[in-house]
């Protein structure tokens, strides 16, 4: 009921918008339930896209953060939910490729949902202190192996983009990540932060969070995973050129339904998005919210999920 | 670009920016006086219509909502004894003790013009110092962390009521159930009971509008009070505290807003927590401590202008680092970067127009929402007469919304009437509330940066070689040994003072 009347005030500072009620779907609100809390990339790239969809579609479409429970409690909801069309997840690899590794017995199969699209995704990056001895990923590779016990690395607890790019990176480095030293830290923020204030070796994070420290001096970026350099740091290089194509962690985004969403619906979605993420005006809204477009339809996110869950389950023993 | 506080006033002094503000404030009080709804929340909401603004604007608003929230928080704490954010908790305790006797008006200014205080001071400090003091942040890693939430603790001992055993036993229960859910450093799950529901956890609202809104309402049943205060009231001016009263008002925000904006610069120091702490000293220097609780205006100020002052010291290492230390600040960051703007100092340099704009209408909103809140005591002060059994159910119905306002969940609701429960029979046994409300903020803070400063370097000996975690520990043990001595003391005195008497 509050969230209604805030509604109707912010309606009142938009752009008036006038729902005309259309004869095929969607003629109802759609809610877009974020598993995690607002402010960082799912949540922006879930309020970017919902906003395009409101004023492309004419119907409400709602986002509302059910964060916690490691993505748990909010994917169950969007399992339980009516397959109509008005209950969508903002999916990620967390709540999907990492899921059953993270959580044992889930009362349901990971790819019982309706996949729908593949809409944005962000690289993890590999940080450190603007004073750190590390200038290349190469010194920090060179540091984990010769003095192990004393690197420590910045880790999320578990599995997350964050700690999936660090195992990519052991891995690739040969050396045994339980013989370095983790800081278990409880978001990505806090993983930046302390990176920026010297207190940990080696950090990673994605550019919503490092964007703001770096442009103030406060870090170095040595690399960013995957094959591309970011937007923002032209002079950066990717874990591929820097000789460590294997880390190639992305924290990606997309929509999910409730299971056996009707096809014309997830036809609907893919019209309008694949549009929407081929715009350049759109291009630059989601690069200013730290996210990449990289739209995918259902059964190519599908794949994306089964590629991504067999390295998580490889990486971390599930 | 060559601006400056001036500038950015005579900027913020626009019709359109002086809208925003206004906008920004109205939103903020309201939000501020609905338990439940916090101010992330309405940001967050806020923050598609961010893409539409222009940016100062946005910003403005944003921003007049999360320190409009901190005003209108203590309304219903004072009026109700349920606090509209878990900012204003700590004001319930003397705030709601003034209202039954008749002197909600005089809390209601009091907390409008420490808010006030800090909202001012703090936006000078901010203008004056600016970059200079974010590296803070920073330089606090975990095991500085650890120091600093282990020397509010001893806080919770200063709360603990009659009885420091019962007190403490409180403080630990409320980490035990704030530990609930999801180990925060690993995501495995912990203490859930195999339920879904407590996999989340429970989260902070809906506990407390059990634990203070509910069970007030039980207690309230209970003693078939008719009213919450039955005197006259008398006009809005004779409300105003004045005189001796105002001074005492007056300085305990100054110390409240030093607290308040000290503390603030450092994320995760949330303005609920700097609120108690300032409460905490408010009480420790006053020659009449016993006195907290039963309605002295320094219990009102203090906190009020503590949690403005953290609200407002806030936006340095946000502005300057992009280093949000509060939820509702994140919110802010992702307005910021939407509309392309990254903090730092570079944003102080190319959009400076911009920064002092902001800052100068933050000198706008505060004065009003002074303006707005103080005509507006007189309306508050007489709910405080309207007959229990019209009160009562609107109270209860706010309070269940409130509850499953933030998450969204049915099973949040049912968590407020369980504690609503739990107060009352706190209430009963003459059990105090805080250091429950105290554990439970401080629990998370507490475990993570316990655990992080030893994996550090594997050892606790970390606490003792660097200089700011040793000296907080040496603080805090002065400092629990020195209450706990004069605890003891005192009550030696007041035997004898029994003894003597009984004598005579």
């Amino acid at each position: 009921m509050l969230r209604t009347l805030m509604l109707a005030l912010t309606a009142l500072v938009s752009v008036g918008a006038s729902a005309h009620a259309q004869a095929k779907y969607p003629t109802k609100p759609i809610e877009i339930i974020v598993p995690f809390a607002a402010g960082a990339s799912t949540d922006s790239s879930a309020r970017i896209i919902a906003q395009l969809l409101e004023a492309r579609w004419n119907v409400p479409v709602k986002v509302v953060n059910k964060p916690g429970g490691n993505t748990v409690p909010a994917v169950t909801e969007v399992m339980a939910a009516r397959a109509d069309g008005t209950t969508f997840l903002m999916d990620n690899i967390a709540s999907s490729a990492m899921l059953d590794t993270v959580v044992k017995n889930l009362p349901y199969s990971v790819f019982d949902r309706t996949f729908v699209s593949m809409t944005t995704t962000t690289p993890l990056m590999f940080i450190v202190h603007p004073d750190s001895p590390f200038k290349t990923i190469k010194d920090a590779v060179d540091a984990a192996k010769s003095d192990t016990a004393n690197f420590t690395w910045t880790s999320l607890g578990g599995v997350g983009g964050q700690d999936l790019a660090f195992r990519q990176f052991f891995v690739a480095a040969g050396v045994d990540i339980t013989k370095a030293r983790a800081i278990a830290l409880k978001g990505g923020s806090e993983a930046v932060t302390l990176t920026a204030g010297n207190h940990v070796r080696l950090g990673t994070g994605t550019w919503s969070a490092v964007a703001a420290p770096f442009s103030a001096d406060k870090l170095r970026v040595l690399a960013v995973c995957g094959d591309t350099r970011w937007p923002g740091l032209p002079d950066t290089p990717s874990m591929k050129e820097a000789g460590m194509p294997s880390v190639d962690a992305q924290f990606w985004i997309g929509i999910s339904g409730p299971p056996k969403l009707p096809a014309d619906i997830v036809a609907t979605w893919n019209a309008a998005l694949k549009e929407l993420l081929a715009d350049k005006a759109v291009h630059a809204k989601l690069l200013n919210g730290g996210v990449f477009p990289a739209y995918l339809n259902g059964a190519d996110m599908k794949a994306r999920v089964e590629r991504d869950r067999t390295t998580v389950q490889k990486l971390f023993g599930g | 670009m060559d601006a400056g506080l001036l500038s950015g006033l005579a900027n913020a002094l626009t019709l359109a920016n002086i809208g925003f503000a206004l906008v920004g404030c109205l939103l903020g009080t309201l939000v501020g006086i609905l338990p439940g709804l916090g101010p992330a929340s309405a940001m967050a909401i806020l923050l598609p219509i961010a893409l539409y603004l222009p940016p100062t604007g946005a910003i403005i608003i944003m921003a007049g909502i999360y320190y409009g929230a901190m005003y209108g928080g203590s309304t219903t704490a004072i009026l109700m004894n349920i606090p509209g954010e878990v900012s204003s908790v700590i004001t319930a305790q003397d705030g709601f003790a003034m209202t039954k006797q008749g002197r909600s008006g005089e809390a209601l200014a009091i907390a409008a013009i420490g808010s006030y205080v800090a909202g001012i001071l703090g936006t000078l400090v901010i203008a004056v110092l600016g970059p200079a003091v974010a590296d803070l942040a920073l330089h606090f890693g975990p095991p500085e962390y650890f120091g600093l939430v282990l020397f509010s603790m001893t806080a919770l001992v200063s709360f603990a009521g009659r009885s420091i055993l019962a007190g403490l036993m409180l403080g630990v229960f409320g980490m035990w159930l704030a530990s609930i859910g999801t180990d925060p450093l690993t995501g495995t799950q912990r203490l859930n009971f195999g339920t879904m529901e407590l996999m989340k956890g429970f989260d902070i609202v809906p506990v407390l509008i059990g634990l203070f809104g509910i069970a007030e309402v039980l207690a309230s049943l209970a003693q078939k009070v008719e009213q919450i205060y039955a005197g006259k009231l008398g006009s809005v001016l004779s409300m105003i505290p004045r005189g001796a009263n105002l001074a005492r008002g007056m300085a305990a925000s100054v110390r409240g807003t030093v607290i308040g904006f000290v503390l603030g610069l450092l994320p995760g120091m949330l303005p609920a927590l700097t609120a108690y702490l300032a409460y905490d000293v408010e009480r420790h220097i006053s020659r009449t401590p016993e006195k907290f609780g039963q309605g002295m205006i320094e219990g009102v100020a203090a906190p009020e202008a503590a949690n403005n002052a953290t609200a407002m010291a806030g936006f340095i290492p946000l502005l300057s680092l992009g280093i949000p230390t509060t939820p509702a600040l994140a919110i802010l960051l992702g307005t910021l970067m939407i509309n392309g703007l990254t903090p730092g100092p570079m944003l102080f340099q190319q959009q400076g127009l911009l920064v002092w704009t902001v800052i100068g209408s933050m000198l706008i909103a505060n004065t009003a929402l002074l303006i707005l809140n103080l005509p507006l005591v007189g309306m508050w002060a007489r709910i405080s007469r309207i007959p229990y059994h019209v009160l009562g159910p609107i109270v209860l119905a706010v309070c269940l919304v409130g509850a499953y306002a933030p998450r969204n969940t049915m099973f949040d609701v049912w968590v407020a009437f369980g504690f609503g429960i739990v107060g009352y029979v706190m209430r009963r046994l003459d059990l105090p509330l805080a250091p429950l409300v105290l554990g439970f903020l401080l629990g998370p803070l507490f475990e993570q940066s316990l655990r992080q400063s030893i994996a550090m370097q594997g050892t606790p000996m970390i606490f003792l070689t660097r200089p700011i975690p040793l000296a907080l520990v040496i603080a805090a043990v002065v400092v629990l040994v020195t209450t706990i001595w004069l605890r003891y003391r005192s009550r030696a005195v007041m035997g004898l003072i029994r003894d003597s008497t009984n004598e005579t």
